[in-house]
């Protein structure tokens, strides 16, 4: 992973209370940008998605696996980068069971529990994790 | 394509995400600070700290698409179609960027989002304006029919 953080450092962006985006590019070069109910940490290196209805982001995956994740830290609403490669689709097992749990308790929050239904749990290997400026950093230099 | 119809996405302190891609596929994004627009023309602001891969890319392949999504209700649209331009970083990008910080996080704390926490999505400074003629609306809301071409 080239970066100047490590997943490690942004779990708890992973907590669900803000929702990230995800951005992605189809064959044709034509961006989309999209928001995510969960991204679940995997181990140092891979998250996981949920997949539920983002169809052109799945499309755009199937023809190109790049994609940039943008996380909220839920406590300061500083922004993380992820640039992430698809790796491979789960759609039983462990992993998926976590997701749907999970997917689950944030649709009865959100009043979706119709809407929300996972398909599978997209796993992405990691290659960059970068800090976006924002004024929180700016406050603490201030503060040194 | 006329954005009348878009008005309800356009005037509210909707959440702003803003996408590019590279030659070779690579996609990035940014948070999007301010909105307005003409009767064919989106402009949302970016802040320049915070997009200066996004705003190098941006000026090569001229791609762009925009995400406007209300916060409450989580209805919304993607727009896409070809940049028009990038401009200068402007006083005015920077006030109207603040302004609109100011309305979308009193719009989040209906969320029950205090001040605190959404202060990091913010940084002051060089703020310019992105400006594109939308030609394809898509239904962003969640559900079935997210994605769908309006």
């Amino acid at each position: 992973m080239s970066s100047t953080m490590t997943l490690s450092d942004v779990r708890d962006c992973l907590e669900g209370v803000l929702p990230a985006v995800i951005a992605t590019c189809s064959a044709a070069g034509v961006p989309n940008v999209t928001y995510l109910s969960k991204v679940r940490y995997v181990d140092q290196e891979h998250i996981a998605l949920t997949n539920q209805f983002f169809s052109k982001t799945v499309e755009n995956i199937e023809q190109n696996p790049r994609a940039q994740i943008t996380l909220l830290r839920p406590r300061t609403g500083q922004q993380v980068r992820l640039d992430v490669c698809f790796v491979r689709r789960e759609a039983s097992g462990n992993l998926f069971e976590q997701l749907r749990a999970e997917l689950d308790a944030i649709a009865s929050l959100m009043g979706m529990q119709g809407v929300f239904r996972l398909k599978s749990a997209d796993v992405y290997r990691v290659i960059r994790c970068e800090p976006v400026p924002s004024d929180v950093d700016a406050d603490h230099d201030q503060q040194r | 394509m006329k954005l009348e119809a878009l008005r309800e996405w356009i005037t509210e302190p909707v959440a702003i995400q803003i996408a590019t891609a590279d030659e070779t596929g690579t996609p990035f994004s940014v948070r999007g600070f301010g909105i307005g627009s003409t009767a064919t023309e989106l402009h949302v602001g970016v802040i320049d700290s915070q997009a200066r891969e996004l705003l190098e890319v941006m000026r090569r392949t001229r791609r762009i698409a925009v995400n406007l999504t209300h916060p409450n209700t989580l209805l919304g649209r993607q727009l896409k179609g070809p940049l028009l331009r990038i401009d200068e970083p402007s006083v005015e990008a920077a006030h109207e960027a603040v302004a609109y910080f100011g309305r979308f996080v009193k719009a989040l704390a209906l969320l029950g989002l205090t001040p605190e926490q959404c202060h990091g999505m913010f940084h002051a400074g060089s703020t310019r304006w992105l400006r594109m003629q939308p030609d394809a609306i898509f239904d962003q809301s969640p559900g079935a029919m997210s994605g769908r071409a309006l």
